[in-house]
């Protein structure tokens, strides 16, 4: 038996507050991105793709923060998948002891980002920072400008995403870990495979689809990243942790340029597009492969 | 796939989709046009406006001085016993997110019926977007200094009201320099002399928050003699400047020189710790402004405080300008405001003589209204820059943020090690890009 049309009713309400709270809003940024509007003045200009021209074209701050963007979130995917791997192989095991360990290094997550910012902003501290107290005692005296020098300062942010989130991916890759089953790891014992041979050929194969998950809300992560970047850094040192966000976040409220903040704002919505789509097909090559 | 029933179904739900987004797109030409009638919300009033009814009105003052809500809250009570019908609510916002959450808040007049604004770019963008009552030939603009509120007017119109006059150079620790016998820099081979000195003895020359607000405070006096147009910087726009001119490429090689004198890894220094080296007396000068006055002395209350901005002349012969000066936190009134009476009447409150007298001592900010006495330490420095001939913020007069940016950008490129010249094209590259929006 056919459905009844009338059940589509039911979807109504979430249609029509998805449309208001999530379709108009983009398509009226679509519309703002052809014009000049300052975010404040009731009249703007139509300007066609001249902003877009100018993003693409001339705008070096915007190339930068797009580059800037790339590194954060390779340093963020690599460092947090890796680590989090490492971390649950460690504690896979319901010990008292592993359940210990991952409650502690979970407890970062919970953590608002503006607080993992002023955590970390003030541990890199170069004049009363707890890392350079430490590097004191090894008798460093100047370390690195962690947030000063323009080459370190959006690795240094970096990291305190990794170390912020971590634990939570911990949680996901643990979970897949519990779930192979036990006989797969007594066979390769049995077959005499190495600890690398057992984790290449069963494990890993066996947790690429936690993986996956996990390199896929990363990568979106760290393009989100805008609260803990701005806290940290406001985009500075000379914009070298100006990411796409935080650009548009400064042209939109504080140079009041909307409409040019409105295209920069397409161009993110495609460039993570494209990301994602990237990551999406390379991912399902290695499962299929 | 539908019947009739089904696609007349799925019009309406289109129809009230479209109605909904064009009320949506409406609110925002809706806003312009319209400031009366109606209840905004957030503060909402209770009753009329003020004056004639009994009833109690709410207004709500916006501004960016979190350190100064204690203060406020006693010249509100005392507003509110002489207006018993007004109530003040203070509506606080960090001055770093001022600038981008004002806005917002003010265009639907639900906050900020007398709200501050900083010069420059702010009052130029909410004046564009006629946020600001026009207070021209009110009794209330007379009680300011007249030369100090200019940077509140357009066109021959009073807009806004500074409340603030500061002066944005360098706090120096006068028992430091007396004890190495240091004179005040008349060159910029003195000053350098001054600051290698100081290092030579153990200290910090100057302690310099490039993290935020330093480069934005120091790029004042270090252009002031540089170049004397008042209208450096607007010429960018039509390119009559650039910054790859010798007056801004020269600037950008002496703050390569004074970099030198910077505590390490300046860029990545918060004004709270370098306000920390400075009162605990590790640096000898405070790289922000007079506005850092109270608080130093707040942390440190034997410390003697003066003002010392870099002369960047060679030739004391061409010295123009001593020091540069800023009149900010502007009051204004919202055109959006209902309740313009009672708003009015805080305002005129706020003007008053002894009203500004006790907010300039209690805060440690010097004023702009006429004939105030201070007897706060923290607005009483070794020397009075009152008689000395200062410049208006030169910052305050650039005409875009973006080129804001760009130009305190080449700065940290130049500290961070970039060549003058490299970093002054990367800024005049940015305002190229501007001059194309």
């Amino acid at each position: 038996m056919k459905p009844s049309k009338g059940i589509y009713l039911f979807v109504l309400p979430a249609l029509i507050l998805y449309g208001i709270f999530v379709l108009y809003p983009a398509f009226y940024g679509l519309y703002v991105s052809f014009t000049n509007w300052d975010g404040l003045s009731a009249g703007y200009e139509f300007v066609g793709f001249r902003n877009y021209r100018n993003l693409l074209m001339y705008d070096t701050i915007f190339a930068k923060s797009v580059v800037n963007n790339l590194k954060f979130m390779l340093f963020v995917v690599i460092g947090q998948t890796t680590l989090s791997l490492v971390f649950a192989l460690f504690l896979v095991r319901n010990t008292k002891a592993n359940i210990a360990l991952r409650t502690l290094y979970f407890l970062p997550t919970i953590l608002a980002s503006v607080s993992v910012a002023f955590i970390w902003a003030a541990m890199y501290d170069s004049n009363f920072g707890m890392i350079k107290a430490i590097l004191g005692l090894f008798g460093v005296q100047n370390g690195p400008g962690w947030l000063a020098d323009p080459d370190i300062a959006i690795y240094s942010v970096a990291f305190a995403q990794v170390w912020a989130h971590t634990g939570q991916l911990m949680i996901i890759f643990i979970a897949g870990l519990q779930a192979i089953p036990a006989d797969l790891f007594e066979v390769a014992a049995i077959e005499g495979a190495s600890k690398f041979q057992t984790f290449r050929l069963v494990t890993w194969p066996l947790i690429a689809p936690a993986a996956a998950i996990v390199i896929a809300y990363t990568t979106l992560q760290s393009f989100k990243a805008f609260d803990l970047v701005f806290a940290m850094t406001r985009g500075g040192p000379n914009n070298a942790t100006e990411i796409i966000a935080t650009f548009i976040y400064r042209l939109a409220f504080q140079s009041y340029k909307f409409g040019y903040a409105s295209a920069a704002s397409m161009l993110f919505l495609v460039f993570v597009a494209a990301i994602t789509i990237i990551q999406f097909k390379l991912l399902r090559t290695d499962r299929t492969g | 796939m539908f019947n009739t029933r089904g696609k007349t179904m799925m019009l309406l739900l289109l129809a009230f989709a479209l109605v909904l987004s064009a009320c949506g797109g409406g609110s925002k030409s809706s806003q312009h046009s319209s400031n009366s009638g109606g209840s905004s919300s957030g503060q909402t009033s209770s009753g009329g406006e003020g004056g004639g009814s009994n009833e109690t009105v709410e207004i709500s003052f916006m501004h960016w001085r979190t350190e100064d809500k204690e203060v406020f809250d006693q010249l509100i009570a005392d507003f509110e016993a002489k207006n018993p019908n007004i109530k003040v609510t203070q509506t606080i916002f960090p001055s770093s997110d001022y600038t981008s959450i004002a806005q917002q808040r003010l265009l639907d007049g639900s906050t900020g019926d007398v709200f501050t604004v900083f010069p420059g770019s702010q009052f130029e963008a909410m004046l564009r977007a006629g946020l600001m009552e026009d207070l021209t030939g009110k009794p209330v603009v007379d009680r300011f200094v007249p030369n100090l509120i200019t940077k509140g007017a357009k066109d021959g119109r009073q807009y806004a009201l500074p409340y603030h006059l500061v002066y944005n150079m360098p706090l120096i620790n006068v028992d430091i320099f007396e004890k190495l016998n240091l004179q005040r820099p008349r060159t910029w081979s003195q000053y350098l002399d001054v600051l290698e000195t100081l290092k030579q003895n153990g200290y910090i020359p100057i302690a310099f928050p490039g993290a935020d607000i330093g480069q934005g405070q120091l790029m004042n006096p270090m252009l002031m003699n540089e170049n004397t147009d008042e209208e450096m910087f607007p010429k960018l726009l039509t390119g009559e400047t650039k910054l790859t001119d010798e007056w801004f490429v020269n600037s950008l090689r002496k703050w390569q020189q004074l970099s030198q004198y910077f505590q390490p890894n300046s860029l990545g220094t918060g004004y709270e710790a370098a306000v920390t080296l400075f009162v605990t007396e590790q640096a000898a000068m405070l790289g922000t402004g007079s506005f850092h006055a109270a608080l130093a002395l707040s942390q440190n209350p034997d410390m003697r405080l003066d003002l010392l901005p870099p002369i960047t002349v060679e030739d004391e012969s061409q010295i123009v300008y001593e020091g540069v000066h800023n009149t900010t936190f502007m009051l204004a009134i919202n055109t959006k405001s209902k309740k313009k009476e009672a708003a009015e009447k805080f305002l005129e409150f706020l003007a008053e003589k002894e009203t500004a007298e006790y907010y300039a001592n209690n805060t440690g900010q010097l004023g702009v209204v006429q004939g105030l006495e201070y007897s706060s330490k923290s607005l009483q420095f070794e020397t009075d820059f009152t008689q000395l001939n200062t410049r208006f913020l030169p910052r305050s007069t650039i005409p875009d943020k973006q080129i804001e940016d760009a130009i305190t950008n080449a700065i940290s490129a130049v500290i961070s090690g970039m060549a003058p010249e490299d970093a002054a094209a990367e800024a005049q590259q940015v305002v190229e890009q501007v001059r194309r929006q």
